[in-house]
């Protein structure tokens, strides 16, 4: 089973600590869920994990290897963290593609198969900077847990999904995590956070204040 | 893993650059159009008869004469030469940092490497300044053979006279120049385009970039060893006049900017914080 443990965590970006010393052990088979206002450190919790951003004080370990130092990144991540970014002149089939000839995992087959999980058409040809909002949003979760990866990084999911979205969202979570996966999800919205998550850490200041 | 993100990169840092390039290619044009203008009144001055591939190609990187700080000549800045220079850099300049904060953030996670992804990005600087020069060196071969260039790199003794100071010149001027015509201007942008690279990662990219200006305009302004711009300029060579530099001393200068801008950028890169691109 997969295991993400935060010892002991600070993190200070120029004189500013977004996160304030904090210790966690999540586990693979559960999504957790990050509440939190904006700029409470929920993101930055999520890069840290991902291993985009290093603590200054404290251990990220992933299956006990440190990050930064055993592996610089997660052997198994999938993240949509932010606003998903793609190759505007790729199709979105394309794009997925392309991303995964770096680890060469997947076949096309899966792609397709992820593109479709998503409400989103494998064969259309459209350039991603044709995509509405909504479709962006999609193939960026799609990017994500294409590889069916063991950590998977959500930040804000639902954002600019209409309610058929936040339903296929609330099923990707749910068969991920039945499949084994870590889900950490962030949202600022509580309401939607409970819909989808088995248990919330609750982030204020870079602190974790609370966990329900 | 090197291989597939170096392939990624020159996919989609090529299809990003294609409008550069084409851009490039019509300043190459341009400039060999200027020069066939010019040169018919310089070769009738001095009663030659042809140009020489060579002589177009001198004609992009003579750079200017040594100035004298204090002359009541005004400072002529070398435009030809800084453009061909100022235009590769800017080809190389946004990529790597826009790629960082977007799709390329998925890749270096994926690749798993953040050595892979550096080391990846510096190959794609090389094959790009590379891919520049032999844009020039082809466009330029074939507009001289159509305006019926002799085809060699051979420098005409009428450049010499026309472009650099007959009084400062050496008795004896080498008949080609194909090291300072071929490899200095090459390395001079791959040096400089390596250090916008790692320069890039500490400032934002126009920064970076305005650093490398600022170079070159020194280096047109002052003769001094350490401005590497005057390794590039044809006119400031010590083959042809005595108090010009030592391609060799720039060679080794050049393969230091190199070596300490990858270097330093692979250790800093291993460290750095990517969060997003509100620094651009």
């Amino acid at each position: 089973m997969t295991k993400v443990e935060l010892i002991e965590v600070t993190k200070r970006i120029k004189q500013a600590t977004v996160i304030d010393n904090v210790t966690e052990t999540l586990y693979g088979g559960s999504i957790v869920g990050l509440k939190g206002i904006n700029g409470s450190g929920k993101t930055m919790l999520m890069r840290l994990i991902s291993g985009l951003i290093k603590p200054t004080r404290g251990l990220v370990k992933i299956n006990d290897k440190v990050l930064g130092k055993d592996i610089s990144f997660p052997e198994s991540i999938g993240m949509l963290i932010e606003n998903p970014a793609f190759l505007d002149h790729y199709s979105g089939f394309k794009n997925l593609e392309l991303l995964a000839s770096i680890k060469q995992i997947i076949g096309s087959e899966k792609i397709r198969e992820t593109i479709t999980r998503v409400d989103l058409d494998p064969d259309d040809g459209k350039y991603y900077q044709k995509y509405s909002l909504g479709m962006k949003q999609r193939l960026g979760i799609a990017a994500a847990i294409m590889e069916s990866p063991d950590i998977v990084i959500l930040d804000e999911p639902t954002n600019s999904l209409d309610s058929d979205g936040v339903q296929i969202v609330k099923d990707i979570v749910t068969e991920e995590r039945d499949r084994g996966a870590l889900v950490v999800l962030a949202y600022h919205d509580h309401e939607i956070l409970k819909f989808l998550s088995d248990e919330i850490i609750e982030i204020k200041q870079g602190q974790v204040v609370g966990r329900t | 893993m090197f291989f597939k993100v170096l392939r990624y990169d020159l996919l989609n840092g090529t299809l990003k650059s294609a409008k550069k390039y084409l851009i490039a290619l019509l300043i190459f044009l341009v400039a060999a159009f200027d020069f066939t203008l010019r040169a018919p009144g310089l070769r009738n001055h001095l009663n030659a008869e042809m140009s020489t591939l060579g002589d177009y190609l001198m004609y992009l990187f003579y750079g200017m004469n040594e100035y004298e700080i204090g002359s009541p000549e005004p400072f002529r800045f070398p435009a030809l030469w800084i453009l061909i220079v100022l235009f590769a850099l800017y080809i190389v300049l946004y990529y790597p940092y826009n790629d960082l904060y977007g799709y390329g953030k998925q890749v270096l996670v994926n690749s798993g490497s953040r050595s892979v992804w550096w080391l990846s990005k510096c190959a794609w600087v090389f094959t790009t300044v590379l891919t520049y020069f032999l844009l020039l060196f082809a466009t330029v071969f074939v507009y001289a053979r159509a305006a019926g260039a002799v085809m060699t790199l051979n420098i005409s003794k009428y450049m010499y006279m026309s472009f650099l100071p007959v009084a400062e010149l050496k008795e004896t001027l080498p008949m080609s120049l194909n090291i300072e015509i071929i490899l200095m201007p090459f390395l001079l942008v791959l040096a400089l385009g390596l250090l916008q690279l790692f320069m890039s990662l500490l400032i934002r990219p126009i920064l970076s970039y305005s650093l490398s200006i600022v170079i070159l305009v020194i280096s047109a302004y002052y003769v001094h060893p350490f401005f590497p711009g005057n390794y590039a300029m044809i006119a400031r060579s010590d083959k042809l006049i005595e108090t010009g530099v030592n391609n060799m001393v720039g060679i080794y200068f050049f393969l230091g900017i190199i070596i300490v801008s990858v270097f330093l950028g692979w250790i800093y890169f291993y460290k750095f914080d990517i969060l997003s691109n509100e620094r651009i």
